[in-house]
């Protein structure tokens, strides 16, 4: 019953965003992304990494977004607990990173581009009962978006065809360059069930750009799947699904 | 980098403590509701984490700190872009001081700040009624049923800046601020019984709000010397019935607020429309609930909802905005659905439904909150420890 109940909500889910134009959607992600380059490329970090301790007796933990490497964007991430819970919490420092390989297929005489982001972050975790886990952590996040396209003077502008609609031209635009930097905080609770499988809640939040996100997540021996969603964002759910090796 | 030792910092203080009891809470609602053919996708997130630090053997500390956000939800609409969205920040310690069995002392500080835009492409930070408020109080309880409270709060609003203010008190202000203090006086008795396997739960609230330099306007539309003041009265009777996998609930709620702030309306001083006591009120609501039971903690809830609103001295309007003789009054008829299923031992999902028909005799074409018809679907994930 419970795992009907989880599909139709799921089905809800995704036919509401079907529901959407999907145009217009994508129109409005493109704007976004030129008029507000960091907001995608901070979800994107955010999707990538894994800042939730696990219950796991090994240390050193290699990962990576399968989702986001289909879409070209190279990602990975490393992490090291340094000691086991013994009166004070247990220390799991990391890094993860990302850059945004495809691009690089585009021609270079037309299209220059280097968009890339690091995130080291340091996760404190605390043992509440046997199998449930607060945490708590912070990280800082540093990107670099350097887009620029060199034909675009020539293009006729009436091919974009929305702009009139939106009030914005994008074919006007001649680059994006950012770069954004931040110090995040992290917090949440994750609980080990019976067969072994971790589901996890976070919360978490920029100060500076008071950008709030949080995620739902189930871990396995191998994968962790789950939703991160972004308030105030076009794209305000995403969902993910992430490979991890143990050593 | 500085920063994110500063981070680190604030971390540690938080997991430290190795006897502290933790309590969390993330909770996220998306909601779709129907209204005259509009369709609007709504999204909700709480999440409360508090740290309880116990000091001595009739002391304890509470720390507390909540984060919510409401804004548009998972498929934004083309009206999105210009739909309202807040999020707020509320921080809060609290000493626990058992000074017999059923006497508690609780002093409080608290800071919330809030922040609002009106658009997606308004900045964080930017809004006009962006709120810093502080809270400096404490409550007296005798056992857990009857308490009192004193808050002193400081509103402030860091960004306000308004030419209409301005003009109200006759360009006598430098700065147009809104910024305002209130000393608060709570009363609360809380109870619960059972009587021949019937439970009832009796709460009553009483607060006044004295407010400081919060000024009441006059007759003439300029604010005058007095201050607002406010008192608000609720209660809730409660009985319930449970049989086997049924549980019967007839809830019983009433509310007077009582201000002493006035209303105008338009801008030229010579049709200006004055309305004294514009925002007291009277609600009445009644909440019948049938819940049915399932396996270890999962329940399907039918609930309605009939509530009725009436202003003191607020009139009604006829469609081109004209004040009749007659009290504004509104009603809301609700009935709905809501399905709790707990998929495991701290994260439980809520689906719902409502529908919601509310009316008024209140015509002004302009006052599209006071009729209307809407079909509200929601579902909420929350995960809690």
């Amino acid at each position: 019953m419970k795992r009907f109940v989880i599909v139709v909500i799921s089905l809800i889910l995704f036919t509401t965003t079907l529901w959407a134009d999907i145009e217009t959607t994508l129109y409005k992600t493109a704007l976004d992304l030129a008029t507000k380059p960091n907001n995608l490329f901070i979800e994107i970090n955010n999707d990538i990494e894994n800042t939730v301790p696990n219950f796991l007796s090994r240390r050193f933990q290699i990962h990576t977004s399968i989702l986001w490497n289909l879409f070209t964007v190279g990602n990975g991430q490393l992490r090291y607990r340094i000691n086991d819970e013994s009166g004070f919490p247990e220390v799991t420092p990391g890094i993860s990173g990302w850059y945004l390989w495809g691009l690089t297929f585009l021609p270079e005489e037309d299209f220059s581009a280097k968009v890339y982001g690091l995130s080291p972050f340091v996760t404190f975790g605390k043992s509440l009962e046997r199998n449930v886990k607060f945490f708590i952590g912070s990280k800082y996040t540093y990107g670099k978006i350097d887009l620029n396209w060199k034909s675009t003077q020539d293009q006729d502008t009436s091919a974009v065809g929305m702009a009139d609609d939106f009030g914005f031209d994008l074919s006007s635009l001649a680059g994006i360059s950012s770069v954004y930097q931040d110090v995040g905080f992290y917090t949440g609770i994750t609980y080990q069930r019976d067969s072994g499988r971790e589901v996890s809640a976070l919360i978490g939040y920029y100060p500076s750009w008071k950008k709030i996100y949080s995620k739902i997540q189930v871990s396995g021996s191998l994968f962790d799947y789950g939703m991160s969603l972004y308030p105030d964002s076009y794209m305000l759910l995403h969902l993910y699904l992430n490979l991890h090796i143990n050593i | 980098m500085k920063q994110l030792v500063l981070g680190l910092l604030i971390s540690l203080i938080f997991i430290l403590p190795i006897k502290a009891q933790f309590l969390f809470n993330l909770g996220i609602e998306e909601g779709a509701i129907v209204s005259a053919g509009d369709l609007q996708f709504i999204n909700d997130i709480t999440t409360d984490l508090a740290v309880i630090f116990p000091l001595a053997d009739k002391h304890s500390l509470i720390t507390y700190y909540q984060l919510t956000y409401n804004g548009p939800g998972i498929v934004e609409g083309q009206e999105a872009s210009f739909s309202e969205r807040a999020q707020s920040h509320y921080f809060m310690a609290k000493h626990l001081w058992k000074v017999s069995d059923k006497i508690f002392i609780k002093p409080k500080v608290g800071f919330l700040m809030e922040f609002n835009k009106f658009g997606k492409n308004e900045e964080w930070g930017e809004g006009l009624y962006d709120l810093n408020k502080f809270t400096f109080g404490s409550s007296f309880a005798y056992s857990d049923s009857l308490s009192f409270a004193y808050d002193f709060q400081i509103y402030k609003y860091p960004n306000y800046s308004d030419l209409y203010t301005l003009y109200l008190t006759d360009f006598t202000k430098d700065e147009p601020a809104e910024d305002y203090k209130n000393h608060r006086f709570s009363l609360s008795y809380k109870n619960s019984s059972l009587i021949n396997s019937m439970v009832f739960l009796l709460e009553y609230d009483l607060s006044l709000s004295f407010y400081d330099n919060k000024k009441v306007l006059g007759v003439t539309g300029y604010t005058g010397p007095d201050d607002q003041k406010s008192t608000h009265h609720y209660i809730s009777f409660l009985p319930q019935l449970k049989s086997g996998h049924v549980v019967l609930g007839l809830n019983l709620i009433g509310e007077i607020n009582d201000s002493n702030q006035n209303y105008i309306f338009g801008y030229d001083p010579s049709s200006i429309q004055y309305k004294e006591n514009f925002f007291s009120y009277t609600t009445g609501q009644v909440k019948p609930i049938i819940s049915f039971l399932f396996g270890k903690e999962d329940s399907l809830s039918v609930m309605f909802s009939f509530l009725h609103k009436r202003y003191k001295n607020r009139p009604s309007q006829e469609p081109s905005g004209i004040f009749t003789r007659s009290r504004l009054y509104v009603e809301s008829l609700s009935a709905g659905l809501s399905y709790y299923v707990k998929l495991s031992k701290y994260f439980a999902l809520n689906p719902s439904y409502a529908f919601v028909n509310t009316k008024s005799n209140n015509d002004y074409s302009q006052a599209a909150d006071y009729n209307y018809d809407a079909h509200v679907v929601s579902i909420s994930l929350n995960y809690t420890y």
